[in-house]
């Protein structure tokens, strides 16, 4: 049997993927360490930048009118759901959100560098010549779940900033509701990454049955 | 394992090494100490012919079988 020499698409992707784990290791400590050192070590440089928070919600039927730039007719546009960011200066964030909002970062970065991690170590094996590893079935595994964790994180963490926009918004005479964002299809593909992990751990157990036969 | 092998004995009896076997019958090393040590979990007709071929021996000489667990 022929050894197994991974293609070029494969080398490239290790790469990419390597480096974007390491950026992410940069941006980790740069985010999480070095800037909240810095602002308690410096305060006077620190300029107080509005931080974004991801909010969705369902706002009533506003009617709004376009009148497209290619001059057709004004079209009857309803505006039912806005999804984006709410940027407000650190400063002006009622008390206890801040902190709140720092450890929402370290649980995102947490599972973001876990994913890369998992990630990376599956393709490095797979560049070295070793796709069909027990622990890369079990890596397999792992990328699903940190993916299905981070998605169903940052839904949850974003559905709750919805409901304080949304109080928000009734405040000022706005009825809007919070809405859960979750991305299903990133759910979903990470559910069949899991499921997908018990294949090849089945293909392992093959691979290694198959280099016991002389 | 309860099927076993018995090729360190053959090697033996014809006053061969296991790098000449394997030099002769064109099995890497590493999958004849495989092979020796017990840890095989399937071989070839192929290389059970070769064994025999090279050794000058049956398969019966080559494979035992142990019926107790």
């Amino acid at each position: 049997m022929q050894a197994y020499r991974p293609d070029r698409v494969t080398k490239i992707m290790t790469g990419m993927v390597s480096f974007v784990y390491y950026a992410a290791w940069v941006v980790t400590a740069l985010l999480l360490v070095i800037l909240p050192v810095l602002k308690k070590l410096r305060p006077e440089l620190w300029v107080d930048p509005p931080l974004p928070v991801g909010a969705a919600v369902r706002l009533p039927g506003l009617g709004d009118i376009v009148v497209p730039q290619w001059g057709l007719e004004p079209l009857d546009v309803t505006l039912t759901m806005a999804r984006g960011w709410v940027a407000l200066p650190e400063s002006q964030f009622p008390a206890g959100v801040p902190m709140a909002g720092y450890l929402e970062l370290v649980t995102y970065m947490a599972l973001a560098l876990a994913f890369l991690h998992s990630l990376r170590g599956l393709f490095r094996r797979l560049r070295d010549g070793a796709p069909f590893d027990a622990d890369n079935a079990t890596r397999m595994r792992w990328v699903g779940v940190w993916l299905l964790a981070f998605h169903l994180f940052v839904g949850g963490s974003q559905y709750l900033m919805s409901r304080r926009i949304a109080e928000n918004l009734a405040s000022r005479g706005i009825g809007a509701t919070p809405y859960l964002d979750i991305n299903w299809f990133a759910v979903f593909g990470a559910l069949v990454l899991v499921a997908l992990a018990e294949i090849f751990r089945r293909g392992a157990e093959l691979e290694e049955e198959q280099s016991l036969v002389v | 394992m309860t099927i076993y092998v018995t090729l360190d004995r053959m090697l033996e009896k014809r006053g061969m090494t296991l790098t000449e076997l394997s030099e002769r019958i064109g099995i890497t090393l590493a999958n004849l100490s495989i092979l020796k040590t017990n840890k095989a979990r399937a071989i070839r007709f192929s290389t059970l012919e070769a064994l025999c071929r090279e050794l000058d021996c049956q398969p019966a000489d080559l494979l035992g079988y142990d019926g107790q667990e």
